[in-house]
């Protein structure tokens, strides 16, 4: 390629990404002086527009096969989920405001004071990490049969529970991930599990964020 | 739209076309994903779009905003898959960023078009038209830089115009 068709390559790309360079003095004056270059620059627009309409076209026909189906998996669990999302935000009139604010302030003043006077010994931790000993299964089982685990939920919010192989060499993946569970319980599959389980259970919130959450270890005898 | 119910109503009736267009986008792709995964996949696509609706400018519709992010999703979840197991789907095809998708439904439309294109030029015009990826949102998924992107889409250009008005070649060999 010589330099004149270089410069007629860069020309043309300038004019493909850059909006702007069609009104710029220099591609003008070049344009008007070079009648292959202005067939080139419109042969390419005119490839470009063939092909936003062929994709527009495409992603059209993609639209009214959805539109079409009469069912899709997951749908009932969607639909509530979106009128959980679409729901309004509960308000609250505007003069609850100074006494809402008032009672706060003076339980943290209370809560101070009488950390003050009666300092706790308990070790200080996440308050949002449930007690492992309200997991189950937990330690040597039998079987591991339903996991429960106690951790509080917020409105619209789902538990999430994460089981990982404990055998030494096992995969850091997740052997298994129970999603979108509104109950504290989860029951597998008789004998789908390793026999050496770690787990953990997330409880998210309507936007997906982890609220709260626990874990454990469990073994078959 | 909070406070207006029957925004909220229009929101969530077009936010039912997630499941769908992953449905069809699935099946169109030879069902790498079975009922239970494409129901996880569509609940998590419905949250991260929520979440990321403030970042919705308006520049496409929200309809086709929505489509390309469905896109997005679906092909992450198939890489997943496909990195976890195998056996259930090829390596070839988790490999094949873009065009692989739609491939044995592209008879028509713009795979015309396509099929006179190098796999990356192909890749990219069909990223860009169909998918409505913008060229750095096209470099990151193809793991390419932005630059390369607009070479690969600009050699797509060349060789179309000849395709789209074969005119213009026979000028340009009388030319020649």
């Amino acid at each position: 390629m010589n330099e004149h068709e270089e410069k007629r390559e860069e020309l043309l790309q300038r004019l493909l990404f850059e909006p702007e360079a069609e009104s710029a003095d220099d591609v003008r004056a070049e344009l008007a002086a070079d009648a292959e270059l202005r067939e080139r620059a419109d042969g390419l627009r005119a490839a470009r527009e063939t092909l936003k309409a062929a994709g527009d076209a495409e992603r059209d026909a993609v639209f009214r096969e959805a539109e079409g189906l009469a069912d899709y998996p997951g749908r009932e669990r969607a639909e509530e989920t979106l009128e959980r999302l679409t729901q309004p935000a509960p308000t609250s009139p505007r003069s609850v405001w100074p006494v809402v604010i008032a009672a706060a302030a003076a339980l943290l003043v209370g809560f101070f004071a009488y950390r003050v006077f009666f300092p706790s010994d308990e070790p200080k931790g996440d308050v949002f990490v449930g007690p492992e000993s309200a997991l189950s299964p937990s330690g040597e089982v039998e079987a591991y049969g339903t996991f429960t685990w106690d951790l509080p939920l917020l409105a619209g919010g789902t538990y999430e529970v994460r089981i990982w192989d404990d055998a030494e060499g096992a995969s850091p993946d997740p052997w298994k991930v129970v999603r979108y569970l509104e109950e504290a319980t989860w029951t597998p599959e008789p004998d789908s599990l390793p026999p050496r389980i770690r787990w953990d259970v997330r409880a998210l919130d309507i936007n997906g964020d982890v609220r709260a959450s626990a874990s454990a270890q469990a073994s078959l005898r | 739209m909070e406070g207006d119910p029957e925004s909220r109503r229009e929101f969530a009736r077009r936010m039912d076309y997630v499941g769908r267009i992953l449905a069809v986008r699935n099946a169109r792709m030879g069902r790498p994903l079975h009922d239970e995964e494409l129901a996880d996949l569509t609940q998590e696509t419905l949250l991260k779009i929520w979440k990321k609706l403030p970042t919705y400018a308006g520049r496409a519709s929200l309809k086709t905003w929505v489509y390309k992010f469905c896109y997005l999703e679906l092909m992450n979840a198939v890489r997943r898959k496909a990195s976890r197991s195998s056996k259930e789907l090829s390596e070839d095809r988790a490999d094949v960023p873009a065009s692989e998708a739609d491939a044995t439904s592209e008879e028509k439309g713009i795979a015309v078009y396509l099929r006179h294109l190098a796999p990356r030029e192909a890749d990219v015009v069909r990223l860009h038209h169909v998918e409505d990826l913008s060229l750095p949102e096209i470099g990151a998924e193809l793991g390419i830089s932005v630059s390369s992107v607009k070479t690969h889409y600009y050699r797509a250009l060349d060789k179309l115009r000849d395709v789209i008005d074969p005119r213009a070649r026979t000028a340009r060999e009388v030319r020649e």
